[in-house]
């Protein structure tokens, strides 16, 4: 299976370097996640593991081999991503846009053939939005939209699944819905998967491993129990919260305690 | 497998191409039909089924009615026919690269850059017939000047910045060249609000190949052309080569419009018209999108030019028949679908 080796990477925009010297790997059947602050670079990480931006210096290796040797159509063989603003037409069907995950697996003149459909559907019930299928895109919530990319994803079978904050506009039980099927996924099938996530108790929840940004920089990475620690928190968010062991699988817990931050001095 | 939802569209696609091909024929038919000389149905009939291979008719009607149908009013219905067709694909094509369903053909600069050609080749005393080929050159070229000044890895946004003000540029030399032009101003401003007036078989010719390759290469490459009205990331991260073919993607469907837009002017309208009632109707997904363009583009000129030459007293502009029929059945078809538009 897939894995995803980053070499002290530097990225930046227009020269604005916004990713310094990063490095971390990610193994095949884990899920890794990607914790900071607003603009701490999870994203642009994200987005430089799909070679949508290309590191200054510093290498990306997926399965040994550099990022930039992939065609176009190799690379989103190996990769599907969930952004985090995906613009869809309104137009198009949910099932449309699902079906679009096949593309890479299919020559420039080829139709959809029987089994691209089947795998379509299977994506839609995995992520259990199968009567989503025939609404238009315009008519969709945001949480359900997020659910259609997911279902692209999927639909797409790559080894490596990038997410973006896949759970941003979730309610809580879809949220956990889609993080279970991710762990199957990745336990399962050997999927390696990366996510930026804001909540860091889903983070722990999920992760097998957790690298934590701080302005572009990696803070700390490792376990949860190693790098979500109440010092941490205070440390990198700068408000006071207590980190005590989930009751029933010991995994690092955070709750924040009003009155603690820098505004309320 | 639990039961899934039928992922469908309402109207049958494959149908409806079968249904409008069969009325594009008879559009043709009747297009050919009417006209300022009175010619039996029948007759016209057989005069075009003459032509056809194997069929034996022998002629009884006058040889003037066949030079009216077969050298008159068939090239200018099949012109017709054909830059409807292109103006409506480039104008899908243009919509589904720029993520605007305000663009049209002419979004880069065409329009400007064909009439500036037009009016250059207008000052040319007597040299009537250097007209296309300055504004087909005109389009090409201004495209070109618009794709160099909006530099490589452009955004969609600066591309289009840069044609409106190329745009505005030519547009300006043009009022300009016009003004001061004199006797051939009569010949520009016609040209310039669209006709099909002086249609000829050898036009046709030209133009045809240029749309049908252009056509079946847009269409070939459809199914890429749903996946990058997605933004960029996405088209992507799904495979697509966005840049390389995108910059393909504008070139063919520049060379269709460059090449209906040179003999007939600017015809407005249908490019924005006619892709978007054909998504309310079937849908967007190009690889229906296309072609489904190509027949109501098609049917939809002829009708127009038939209109423009026989309701008054003289030639209507044919860019005013367009508007004036096919505004208010896009409003329509706007106000059954606000839902979906939004």
């Amino acid at each position: 299976m897939a894995t995803v080796e980053v070499q002290n990477i530097h990225l930046a925009y227009d020269k604005m370097l916004v990713v310094e010297d990063v490095s971390f790997k990610a193994e095949s059947g884990d899920i890794s996640g990607l914790i900071g602050p607003n603009g701490s670079g999870k994203s642009t990480i994200i987005k430089a593991l799909y070679r949508l931006i290309t590191p200054s210096s510093g290498k990306i290796l997926l399965d040994g081999r550099n990022i930039g040797n992939y065609s176009q159509k190799e690379l989103a063989t190996m990769v599907s991503v969930v952004p985090q603003f995906p613009l869809l037409p309104s137009l198009f069907t949910a099932y449309e846009i699902v079906l679009m995950g096949r593309n890479p697996h299919m020559g420039l003149f080829d139709w959809e053939g029987r089994e691209d459909h089947l795998i379509a559907r299977r994506a839609m019930e995995m992520v259990g939005i199968s009567t989503l299928a025939p609404r238009r895109i315009g008519e969709l919530s945001g949480g359900e939209i997020q659910c259609v990319v997911i279902a692209r994803a999927l639909a797409q079978g790559t080894r490596i699944i990038l997410l973006d904050e896949p759970t941003s506009n979730l309610d809580i039980g879809r949220e956990v819905e889609v993080l279970d099927l991710l762990k199957k996924l990745a336990r399962g099938k050997g999927v390696t998967i990366i996510m930026a996530l804001h909540d860091l108790n889903l983070a722990a929840q999920y992760c097998d491993q957790i690298i934590l940004l701080n302005k572009g920089r990696i803070y700390k990475s490792g376990q949860p129990e190693e790098v979500i620690t109440g010092r941490t928190v205070k440390d990198i968010y700068g408000a006071g919260s207590i980190v005590f062991p989930h009751p029933l699988n010991k995994k690092p817990t955070v709750i924040p305690v009003a009155g603690t931050s820098r505004m309320s001095e | 497998m639990t039961e899934l939802a039928k992922p469908g569209r309402g109207v049958k696609r494959p149908y409806s191409l079968l249904a409008l091909f069969i009325m594009l024929v008879l559009v043709i038919i009747v297009g050919v039909w009417i006209g300022s000389v009175d010619i039996p149905f029948m007759t016209t009939l057989k005069i075009l089924l003459s032509r056809l291979p194997f069929v034996n008719i022998t002629p009884a009607w006058e040889d003037s009615l066949a030079v009216i149908i077969l050298e008159s009013r068939l090239p200018r219905v099949m012109l017709a026919g054909i830059v409807g067709a292109a103006l409506s694909m480039a104008g899908a094509t243009y919509q589904g690269l720029f993520h605007n369903p305000l663009a049209d053909p002419y979004l880069l600069g065409i329009a400007q850059g064909a009439a500036l050609g037009a009016v250059i080749g207008f000052m040319f005393p007597g040299q009537g017939n250097l007209v296309p080929l300055f504004a087909f050159a005109g389009a090409l070229l201004s495209v070109a000047i618009v794709y160099a000044l909006a530099g490589r890895g452009m955004s969609l946004t600066t591309l289009v910045l840069a044609g409106v003000a190329l745009g505005a540029f030519l547009g300006a030399i043009v009022s300009f060249l016009t003004i001061t032009s004199g006797q051939t101003m009569r010949g520009i401003l016609f040209w310039l609000s669209g006709s099909l007036a002086l249609s000829q078989w050898s036009e046709f010719e030209i133009v045809l190949p240029v749309v049908l390759v252009g056509g079946i290469l847009l269409i070939l490459f459809s199914r890429h052309l749903n996946i990058m009205q997605l933004d960029e990331a996405q088209a992507k991260a799904l495979g697509v080569n966005v840049e390389k073919e995108r910059m393909f993607l504008i070139i063919i469907a520049t060379m269709i419009t460059a090449a209906s837009v040179s003999f007939t002017g600017i015809i407005g309208f249908v490019g924005i018209i006619i892709p978007h009632a054909v998504r309310l109707i079937w849908g967007p997904d190009y690889r229906f999108l296309l072609p489904l363009s190509f027949l109501s583009g098609a049917i939809f000129l002829i009708l127009a030019d038939l209109v423009a030459r026989t309701v008054g007293p003289g030639e209507i502009p044919i860019g005013v028949i367009t508007a004036l029929c096919g505004a208010p059945f896009f409003l329509y078809l706007l106000h059954h679908n606000v839902k979906a538009i939004l």
